[in-house]
């Protein structure tokens, strides 16, 4: 019963709702943004938007689905080469550029697959002879191994066990890549950051008065003398807290993917995270589905982390505002902090705030690993072993504090 | 059932809250009766287990309450100077909270809300949000929510604060048949309501207890030194600054004064029988001696 009604305590609150609301209308704007934006041109006139857009790149690039074999390379490079009238940089006329909307995707693999390993050129593909089509899946073992023994600064940050790490990743990733049309998730991964982003923030709000609202308020004078005043009131909240937590988040961002999934459709669950723009070097083995299970897993702790966070400095604060202070700045600082210059400590552990767990596309484009001992770990193990600690270290504490607090 | 206070002593960094204070509380109605900041406060939270004391002990049947962890808590009602309360909680919602904090399992609170809103009659009010009822209300809420584990102890904060005389007077009445077999501490500056309800009187100055009795025994120490005088009103600030006045009332150009003095304060003056407001002013003078 006292379960209830601490859920009722932080559900009833006027800042709650509001929070809630400004959530809520984030969530269904990002929705209607993802679904609004994307465009198709017909011809040199007509631009179609939205929608109907999404049909039409799902019809046309749903042909090009393939298993990605040299003969398809070969293919991609012919066309390339067709539309671009042969050019011989490859660049593009403005009717090139409506007739490379159908085979994009893959130009952008090829384009991948035969750069460098920072550089990208889209007009590579036209610069390609069909000779060069079987070397697709070395070309990408071959830059990252060169890149990882290389004498550039962001491989030197490296331990010599962390570059073997990249490289075996790379040596092992299974191949032929299915292609599929795939732009559902695309748009999960670059979206959906700033849904994550705003579910910690606001779950931070809510659950910032749980402990140091009964102080603010006077309630403590009653709770404390009363028989289950320091223990069953104490784990209600931290329960009430997580049970909240688990609600807005799932709601939030199943809202958010499963609404952009069914405008876009799941094509290419099962296509791994290579084969998805931007995430060509990843060093996960991951599909696309898994991946989203993943960044979805990590942020949920990354959510529970916060939420701890907010609860143990809510014990001790004296006023709601106290208590959310320092969960914002968690937030909000880390990202503006321009890490060009700074160690590699550093950045390591900026690596593992919180607000990274929003960001799924960093997370798995950048090559973010943990060596300890003779073991490395990659940014998303990292994450869940220490967030799992922090939590069970804060817990303790912050029952222990509200136990412990001495009335005004 | 007793609660006994022995050398009780509280100090915060700059002040005696709490000096030496000892008393042996058995079933009765007990009055606090002291000025702001005469430690009754510090004396009732130490009472509840809300703080601890610096020295001293608290026994509850002649066994230290600090050790006694929540079973002593299932034992206190108390209810604060300041009373919160969760103004978006209806009045059920609240007292339902309160009584599961309280030990009560949920038929067992129904049970006992249902009474408690009957007996304080909140049976209007009880599914409106506690932010929209009215002081004397909030205060009829902070005192159910009180007695909800019916506790052998009550320690009650200044509880008729708000209240409207027809209510002080439920509340007296209700005080009256609840204290049976328990132990009923309120503090107040409301004399008439000490004087109405207490069977005992604690006097507390400067974080001592310096003295209790009953009504009867603690007037006696007055005896023979409250007078009624008249005089002209335009003397009135002037007689106030020389002796200990408890009561001044004017009518048209006659001011009636009621003043505590060893001697006569006037030729006309003339001894008249003491009550409570005489006995508070006797105790809490400048000096706190009768001149």
């Amino acid at each position: 019963m006292i379960l209830k009604y601490e859920i009722k305590k932080i559900l009833s609150k006027k800042g709650t709702l509001i929070a809630l609301l400004v959530l809520l209308i984030i969530t269904v704007c990002s929705i209607l943004y993802t679904i609004h934006y994307p465009s198709w041109d017909i011809d040199d006139n007509t631009t179609i938007h939205g929608i109907k857009a999404i049909k039409m790149a799902k019809q046309e690039k749903s042909k090009n689905n393939a298993i990605i074999t040299e003969d398809v390379v070969s293919s991609i490079i012919n066309e390339y080469k067709v539309i671009s009238n042969n050019s011989i940089d490859g660049t593009l006329s403005a009717e090139g550029w409506l007739k490379i909307q159908y085979i994009d995707d893959l130009v952008v693999l090829v384009d991948n697959s035969y750069g460098s390993f920072h550089d990208f050129n889209y007009y590579l593909c036209g610069q390609l002879s069909t000779s060069q089509s079987n070397q697709f899946y070395q070309n990408r073992i071959k830059q990252i191994k060169e890149w990882a023994n290389s004498d550039e600064n962001d491989a030197l940050r490296y331990t010599e066990k962390e570059r073997e790490y990249f490289i075996h990743s790379a040596e092992t990733l299974e191949t032929p890549f299915a292609y599929s049309y795939m732009d559902g998730w695309k748009e999960i991964f670059n979206g959906g950051a700033l849904v994550l982003f705003c579910v910690m923030l606001v779950l931070c709000i809510i659950i910032a008065p749980v402990f140091c609202n009964e102080y603010q308020s006077g309630m403590d004078n009653i709770l404390m003398s009363s028989q289950y005043g320091r223990s069953k009131v104490a784990y209600a909240k931290v329960f009430s807290s997580y049970i909240i937590t688990t609600v807005v988040y799932w709601s939030s961002v199943l809202l958010y993917n499963l609404s952009v999934l069914l405008v876009y459709g799941t094509d290419g669950a099962n296509c791994i995270i290579q084969t998805n723009r931007g995430f060509w070097k990843s060093f996960y083995h991951l599909t696309n589905i898994q991946a989203l299970g993943v960044s979805l897993g990590l942020a949920y702790l990354g959510s529970l982390l916060m939420v701890s966070l907010t609860m143990f400095i809510s014990s001790k604060a004296k006023t709601t505002f106290e208590a959310i202070i320092i969960p914002f700045v968690v937030l909000l600082i880390p990202p503006m902090i321009n890490t060009r210059y700074m160690p590699k400590i550093v950045i390591d552990i900026l690596n593992l705030l919180p607000n990274n767990t929003a960001d799924s596309t960093s997370i798995f484009q950048e090559y973010n690993v943990y060596q300890i001992g003779e073991k490395v770990f990659s940014q998303c193990q990292m994450i869940l072993i220490v967030y799992l600690i922090c939590i069970i270290i804060l817990l303790p504490i912050m029952l222990h504090s509200y136990r412990k607090h001495k009335i005004n | 059932m007793y609660l006994e206070i022995k050398k009780l002593e509280k100090v915060y960094k700059d002040k005696i809250a709490v000096k030496d204070f000892n008393i042996k509380l058995e079933a009765g109605i007990y009055g606090l009766l002291g000025a702001n900041g005469a430690g009754k406060t510090t004396l009732m939270r130490i009472l509840t287990g809300l703080i601890e004391s610096t020295k001293g002990f608290v026994l509850y049947n002649g066994v230290d309450i600090n050790k006694m962890g929540n079973q002593y808590c299932k034992n206190i009602g108390y209810l604060p100077q300041d009373f919160g309360y969760y103004p978006e909680f209806t009045v059920d919602d609240f007292l339902m909270y309160i009584a599961a904090v309280k030990g009560l399992d949920h038929t067992d609170a129904r049970k006992r809300v249902n009474e408690v809103i009957d007996i304080f009659t909140l049976a209007e009010k009880k599914n409106k949000k506690i932010k929209t009822l009215s002081g004397g209300m909030k205060r009829r809420v902070g005192i159910a929510q009180a007695i909800l584990n019916n506790p052998k102890i009550l320690i009650l904060d200044e509880p008729t604060t708000g209240l409207d005389p027809k209510e002080r007077i439920k509340f007296r009445n209700f005080l009256s048949k609840f204290s049976d077999d328990k132990i009923v501490l309120l503090s107040t500056h409301i004399v008439s309501d000490v004087e109405s309800i207490a069977n005992k009187i604690l006097i507390m100055k400067n974080g001592k207890l310096i003295d209790h009795g009953t009504f009867e025994e603690l007037l006696e120490r007055i005896e023979g030194c409250v007078w009624e005088c008249n005089f002209n009103k335009k003397m009135a600030d002037s007689f106030q600054m020389k002796y200990l006045v408890s009561n001044l009332k004017t009518v048209g150009e006659i001011a009636t004064c009621r003043v505590v003095s060893k001697n006569k304060p006037t030729e006309e003056a003339f001894e008249i029988k003491a009550n409570l407001e005489d006995l508070y002013t006797y105790y809490f003078n400048k000096d706190g001696e009768v001149e």
